[in-house]
């Protein structure tokens, strides 16, 4: 069941068999959230280091990208008991930070395992934000297998 | 008389799930949102900050403020529900108002459970379920250097945090065995128990309070437990559970079983009235029973079932597991579904071992029924309630859901993912 409309969703749909588990992913992720947006920096001197938010799962020789799926139905918008976790304009799930209290009410109904705890002073929940305001996320953009790719699907 | 297409009495959870379901549907009619409660829809769970750090409404709203004028619904807020009249299809206020419906929802929530005990309606004893209870405390607070809370729940657990954290020396008696008995295992209930204790909280279990003493200025000042042994106090605290608000429901002759008495799409047996949230029952999605499960994401669920029902759009609620999710003293506690092992036909798999870190998952026939997580072992928890929400036979991978690491690349291709293409069960 799905309210979008005519809407077209943009999403990230990993590809696990090309996937070759160099987690660059992850690093343009974390810089992408990093204060200073620069890489030697990001990684030597931001305390505490941006998470990232994507996350490289492995097994054996299978290894594949895990993000917010940013689904129909999203669990963890429904069931945020601060209002932190919201259905944006654009149809993406994106979390206030400021109004997260860190009850990970969000981890315990995400079936994708995709929020994590932040590791700041401040406890709130961290997820994908598709890289807000930029054309094409940079997990994506800077897959060197294309083993991540936006997918576009009307509801 | 005002009129309205969709009226809710009450502003919780459910009354917002049903009012963005309207709205999402594409349906125009209008909304009317009724309470006896003054405030804008405010985070309930977070009235604890109220009390720490004077948290303004704004910061606790739990919608923006402009949620009713965007969502174009008028609230008629600080003013009770006080009868039903189904012929007429309207609602009379208790301010002589009445309000016309053609679909109507009860979202009246739960209330603190009444404990018949002498002294309970003395000055001093609080409840902590609304933002009104939470001032009260807080501007008792000055008065307050020690506190007796009844039940070690949720409720009376985040109260005991929240009047420690306020230096006031905390006594939690619970009338169970060990505390959290209905939400975690006894593992869990045994590190939250050390994790209070070590806070200087004393936890007296298998222990009720057979009296509230009375102050010569006519407060509560101090309680005696039934076994006889005697605590001073200038507050006591009564968390011993919720019970649902069904006084309205059931003065027109609505089914009331433990709760208001709905269908899967949250109809009453009253034609035009819903009932959702924790005022109503659910059906639980392991046992296909009705009960009682009155927790924040089954409220919102709930009213965003009968919010599209109201609006002809009918989607079958699926039925609810119980979950629960907080931090007790920063320490994060999951626990979703069954738990409890003890009725033989269960099996355990059992992930202690790192400090402090503690999964347990309890399995029916290689079918994950229920998790407990705590500490750093909440992580991705979401991943096996998602197994137990879509009843999973997790054979093929039981060694792996054993892991504290288990992670989707542990499930077999076809359970990985809708951002992997596969088929995904999105939750609920």
């Amino acid at each position: 069941m799905s309210f979008r409309g005519n809407r077209t969703m943009k999403r990230i749909r990993a590809r696990e068999e090309v996937c070759i588990g160099c987690r660059l992913c992850e690093v343009y992720c974390i810089l992408q959230h990093s204060q200073t947006r620069d890489i030697l920096k990001a990684f030597t001197r931001e305390k505490p280091r941006p998470l990232a938010r994507i996350i490289v799962e492995e097994e054996g020789p299978l290894s594949f990208g895990t993000q917010c799926a940013n689904c129909d139905e999203p669990a963890c918008v429904h069931a945020c008991i601060s209002g932190a976790m919201q259905r944006a304009p654009d149809g993406t799930v994106q979390l206030d930070e400021q109004k997260c209290i860190g009850c990970w009410t969000c981890i315990a109904v995400c079936p994708h395992g995709a929020v994590q705890r932040s590791n700041g002073r401040r406890p709130a929940a961290v997820k994908c934000d598709m890289c807000v305001g930029a054309d094409v996320p940079v997990c994506v953009a800077n897959c060197p297998n294309e083993a991540l790719a936006i997918v576009e699907d009307a509801a | 008389m005002k009129a309205f297409d969709y009226l809710i009495i009450g502003n919780s959870a459910a009354a917002v799930g049903a009012v963005e379901a309207i709205r999402e549907a594409g349906a125009d009619g209008s909304i009317g949102i009724v309470s006896n409660e003054p405030y804008h829809v405010y985070s309930r769970p977070r009235i604890s900050e109220r009390v720490t750090r004077h948290a303004t409404l704004k910061s606790l709203a739990y919608r923006p403020l402009d949620f009713y004028r965007r969502h174009s619904a008028a609230p008629v807020l600080g003013v009770a529900a006080v009868e039903i009249a189904p012929k007429q299809k309207a609602v009379r206020l208790e301010d002589g108002r009445a309000l016309g419906y053609r679909k109507l929802l009860l979202a009246t929530g739960a209330r603190p459970t009444h404990l018949s005990i002498p002294g309970i309606d003395l000055d001093g004893v609080h409840c902590f379920t609304t933002l009104h209870e939470a001032d009260k405390l807080e501007r008792d607070l000055a008065d307050i250097r020690r506190a007796v809370i009844i039940g070690a729940g949720l409720i009376g657990l985040q109260a005991a945090e929240t009047l420690t954290r306020m230096g006031v020396k905390v006594t939690v008696v619970e009338a169970l065995d060990r505390i959290l008995a209905l939400a975690v295992d006894q593992c869990t209930s045994s590190l939250v128990r050390k994790l209070f204790e070590k806070h200087g909280v004393s936890i007296l279990t298998s222990s009720r309070v057979r009296e509230i003493h009375r102050s010569a200025a006519g407060r509560a000042c101090g309680v005696t437990l039934t076994d006889g042994t005697r605590t001073d106090c200038e507050a006591v605290i009564v968390a011993a559970g919720v019970s649902p608000r069904t006084d309205l429901a059931e003065s027109v002759g609505i089914q009331v079983n433990t709760g208001i008495v709905v269908d899967s799409f949250m109809r009453t047996s009253q034609p035009d009235v819903y009932a959702a949230g924790d005022v109503a029952e659910t059906f639980d999605l392991l046992t296909g029973q009705k009960r009682l499960m009155p927790i924040w994401p089954n409220a919102y669920m709930q009213g965003r079932t009968a919010g599209l029902a109201m609006v002809g759009k009918p989607v079958p609620y699926p039925g609810s597991i119980s979950i629960n999710s907080t931090r007790f003293f920063e320490f994060p506690v999951i626990s979703a579904g069954y738990i409890d092992a003890s009725d033989g036909s269960t099996e355990l798999v059992d992930l202690t071992k790192r400090t402090g870190c503690y999964r347990r998952i309890v399995l029916k026939q290689n079918v994950p029924v229920g998790i407990v997580a705590a500490g750093d072992a909440v992580d991705r928890a979401g991943i096996v309630v998602n197994l137990i929400r879509n009843k999973v036979d997790a054979s093929a991978f039981l060694d792996k859901l054993a892991r504290p690491d288990f992670s989707n690349a542990h499930l077999p291709p076809e359970l990985r993912g809708t951002n992997r293409g596969g088929q995904m069960h999105e939750g609920h």
